[in-house]
């Protein structure tokens, strides 16, 4: 009963057609998305567009160290005389591989707990969100580095590190979504057609709680890339030969004064990279919020 | 009686109005005169233009929409008014009533603050908006504990008289009402009504409402218009309209309003 | 705790289909229904229960669907109580009643297609080809065109949308619908349209009804008998025309005072 739209009109857009519509509008957000894609794609192409290739991985050039950004090495070499370019690239790889592995498992693992939480509340419900508040008592940094000590040091172990901290977020945030939805109109039809609670979370709580938390995914990409940078500059995230930015970060640092190109690109590329994701992720939730409610 | 009407200046006067969206015509209203003390209704169902024609009157229309007529709304011309020109009438002069009380005040807010904060907008502030406040509310028949209620504290009923003791408070001459009761239960509907109605006759107020609900109006406009898809079809006193119209969609209306059945289904 | 087996079919036929006795329901502190006591008979019957927000008619409702639990008192269905229903006389109990619920409480998935709604309500298993059928003759049967199966909610109207969730309700062919303020979002034109196709479902399925609002017009178009609700109690029970025409409660009273009427038509029962 309120405005008479022209017919054509909608009010909100599930889905992806919906999200894309929504960043298209935006400028931040499409700027956002356009260094993504090109970062993605660096990444892929890491191998192909890299100068000096061999440097991503096990390569190094003791005669080459330190020499500043020319032609030959557009962003200069680092200290055993890689090419900072290609590391670059490579880098993004892990950085990106790092940030995708961390959501995917944060957010299997703390939606499943926060769909199961907000549905069906009650004792099961209570206790699933202490043993959340329980992580989240937790300093994010301290139980990572705990962990990251406990586990030899490497990409895999920031990745698992990372997550433990990460999951709870999604979990409250998906069981707020999924106690509201308990209450709607369909849940009850379904629950007067005796569909089995599996089912109902599955197919109806399930799908309503992802909006929120696939916005909460593109804002929290970039700090995901942040905390791996911490790690490994505190040496117990990647570790040699492994191109990772925030180590890249932590053995060029001493050299700001000197040979300022080692530590500046990859502090710049994990700026970029944050940056874009989280403006992303502003936009999709400016975009979604004022068409979300109904009501 | 007619011809004192007929010298007074109308508090709204509409020529011409056209709204469209995109190229699509949406509402289209030739004539409407609202005089002080006068009902004008706009009645029809979704998709008639009513409410649309409601905020192009208040100048609420977005930058989609191309308005073209003319429009003078207290005086104001309200297509060529700038923004401050069209926030001098709104509130004080004209208020806006919606459908869904509790959602048109901030959640956050208790009641009282929310007038004060309002009378202050306005410029009424201290003494003389806490007498304001007071007379408002009891025009309306409020106690004045409700200043201290949120507003999903309070029933739709509550809500909706203290919307209207808002626009008393900030001395409306004019209240446009878009669905005032329609979210609202029979019996609470009727209160709304009827205090509407004595709003008028105390104070002279003009009401512009917009309903789907045609028995509801013809017990309180002194004249209704008629509305489908986009343009008038009717226009009348409440009596023509319903016992003399020949118009299809007016007879639809008409028809579609549940009267008290003996069930003889 | 259930009550013997009727001994002859005429015995389980006559007793009520569904009925609440001494329903008690508590939110919390706060008590929505005391003792109210309904019977809906197993013949085709129309049945409104009339009160305003609050007054505990949903609650009713959803009481009778086992969608709450009452605090005290009893819901049975065919003589048993809900919550002593398994297997196969459960899914009896949900094929034969089911609930119609208000659009403007989300009563459709956003983010389900009309077809997938509908097919939930699906009892009988099926092949692909015969879920399509039934879904499209049950579209046909709400009196909507068959290309809205695969639209979302978002894209009708809410007249459309009321008519998904009839069809919904009638997927599984039930005996009874329970009606939770089926027309009060609606505008006039939309709510008359409505009701109609409610009318000619009744007629054509021979189907009871319970219909719940605070619209005592609405409810005398479709019901001959009622409950008048107010403040959680039952104030008032009998057919709807007496009801009508000489009500013996206050509330009653109020509410029939209530029902706006046009001008130059008379307050009270009008007969067509």
């Amino acid at each position: 009963m309120s405005l008479e739209l022209a017919p054509a009109t909608t009010r909100r857009i599930p889905g992806m057609a919906g999200l894309a519509r929504i960043v298209r509008s935006d400028v931040l957000a499409g700027i956002g998305l356009v260094l993504l894609v090109l970062i993605v794609l660096a990444a892929i192409l890491a191998p192909w567009i890299s100068p000096y290739p061999a440097d991503g991985t096990v390569a190094t050039h003791p005669m080459e160290s330190l020499l500043a950004p020319s032609s030959s090495h557009w962003l200069g070499t680092d200290q055993v005389g890689r090419d900072v370019l290609t590391r670059l690239l490579y880098g993004a790889r892990t950085s990106l591989v790092i940030a995708v592995a961390v959501l995917a498992l944060a957010a299997v693992i703390g939606v499943t707990l926060g769909v199961i939480a907000g549905y069906l509340g009650g004792l099961v419900g209570d206790l699933i969100m202490r043993v959340t508040d329980i992580f989240l008592a937790f300093p994010a940094l301290l139980l990572s580095l705990a962990l990251a000590m406990v586990l030899h040091p490497s990409v895999t172990t920031a990745i698992i590190a990372i997550a433990v901290t990460w999951w709870p977020w999604y979990a409250r945030l998906t069981a707020s979504v999924a106690s509201s939805i308990r209450h709607r109109g369909y849940i009850d039809a379904a629950r007067c057609l005796d569909v089995p609670t599996r089912r109902v979370i599955r197919r109806h709580v399930l799908p309503n709680s992802l909006t929120p938390v696939l916005v909460q995914l593109s804002l929290d990409a970039g700090g995901v890339i942040l905390t791996a940078a911490s790690l490994s500059y505190l040496g117990l995230g990647a570790q040699e030969p492994t191109s990772e930015w925030g180590l890249m970060v932590e053995q060029g640092q001493s050299l700001f004064t000197t040979d300022w190109w080692v530590v500046t690109f990859p502090g710049l590329a994990i700026l970029i990279t944050a940056f874009a994701f989280n403006v992303l992720g502003e936009g999709l939730r400016a975009g979604l919020d004022p068409r979300r409610e109904s009501r | 009686m007619s011809s004192i009407v007929e010298r007074l200046e109308p508090v709204v006067r509409v020529r011409d109005l056209v709204v469209g969206y995109g190229g699509c015509q949406v509402a289209s209203l030739p004539e409407l005169d609202l005089l002080p003390g006068q009902c004008i209704a706009l009645v029809g169902g979704s998709g008639s233009g009513k409410t649309t024609s409601l905020l192009a009157i208040l100048g609420l229309l977005g930058r989609s929409a191309s308005v073209t007529g003319s429009i003078r709304t207290c005086g104001v011309d309200v297509l060529t008014a700038t923004g401050a020109g069209l926030r001098a009438i709104r509130g004080s002069r004209i208020a806006l009533i919606m459908q869904s009380p509790q959602e048109s005040f901030n959640p956050t807010t208790r009641f009282g603050a929310l007038m004060r904060r309002t009378l202050a907008l306005h410029g009424v502030r201290g003494k003389d908006a806490e007498a304001r406040i007071a007379r408002s509310l009891s025009n309306v028949q409020l106690p004045a504990e409700i200043l201290r209620r949120y507003p999903h504290q309070v029933s739709g009923g509550q809500a909706q008289r203290l919307a209207i003791a808002l626009a008393v408070a900030l001395g409306a001459e004019v209240i446009a009402a878009d669905e005032p009761t329609s979210a609202l239960d029979v019996t609470v509907q009727a209160e709304v009504v009827a205090l509407l109605q004595r709003l008028r006759a105390e104070r002279g107020l003009a009401v512009l409402l917009v309903s789907h609900d045609l028995a509801l109006v013809s017990t309180v406009a002194d004249r209704i218009v008629v509305m489908q898809s986009g343009t008038v079809v009717d226009a009348g006193t409440p009596r023509e309209i319903v016992t003399q119209s020949q118009v299809p969609y007016t007879r639809e209306l008409i028809a579609a309003v549940p009267t008290l059945d003996g069930a003889d289904e | 705790m259930s009550k013997p087996e009727p001994s002859t079919r005429q015995e389980a036929q006559q007793a009520p289909l569904l009925g609440a006795e001494g329903l008690r329901v508590r939110y919390g502190p706060v008590t929505a229904v005391h003792a109210a006591d309904i019977v809906i008979p197993a013949s085709p019957t129309r049945i409104g229960l009339i009160g305003e927000s609050g007054s505990g008619k949903t609650t009713i409702l959803r009481a009778l669907l086992g969608l709450v639990r009452p605090a005290s008192g009893a819901v049975r269905y065919r003589g048993t109580v809900l919550q002593a229903l398994h297997g196969a006389a459960r899914a009896e109990f949900r094929n034969t009643v089911q609930p119609v619920f208000q659009d403007g409480n989300e009563a459709l998935d956003p983010r389900m297609r009309i077809a997938t709604s509908i097919a939930e309500g699906l009892r009988r298993p099926g092949n692909r080809a015969e879920r399509r059928d039934r879904i499209a003759s049950l579209l046909d049967d709400v009196g909507l065109a068959p290309e809205l199966a695969q639209r979302y909610p978002h894209q009708l109207s809410g007249g459309q949308r009321q008519r998904v969730i009839i069809a919904r309700a009638l997927a599984a062919e039930p005996s009874l619908l329970l009606l939770d303020e089926p027309t009060s979002a609606l505008d006039v034109l939309v709510q008359d349209r409505i009701l109609r196709l409610l009318e000619r479902l009744c007629a054509e399925r021979r189907l009871s009804l319970l219909l719940v609002t605070h619209n005592l017009a609405v409810a005398s178009r479709l019901c001959d008998t009622a409950h008048v609700m107010h403040r959680g109690r039952i104030v008032e029970s009998g057919s709807m025309r007496r009801i009508l025409a000489d009500p013996t409660n206050d509330y009653t009273r109020a509410l029939v005072r209530a029902v706006p009427t046009l001008m130059g038509r008379s307050e009270g029962p009008v007969t067509r």
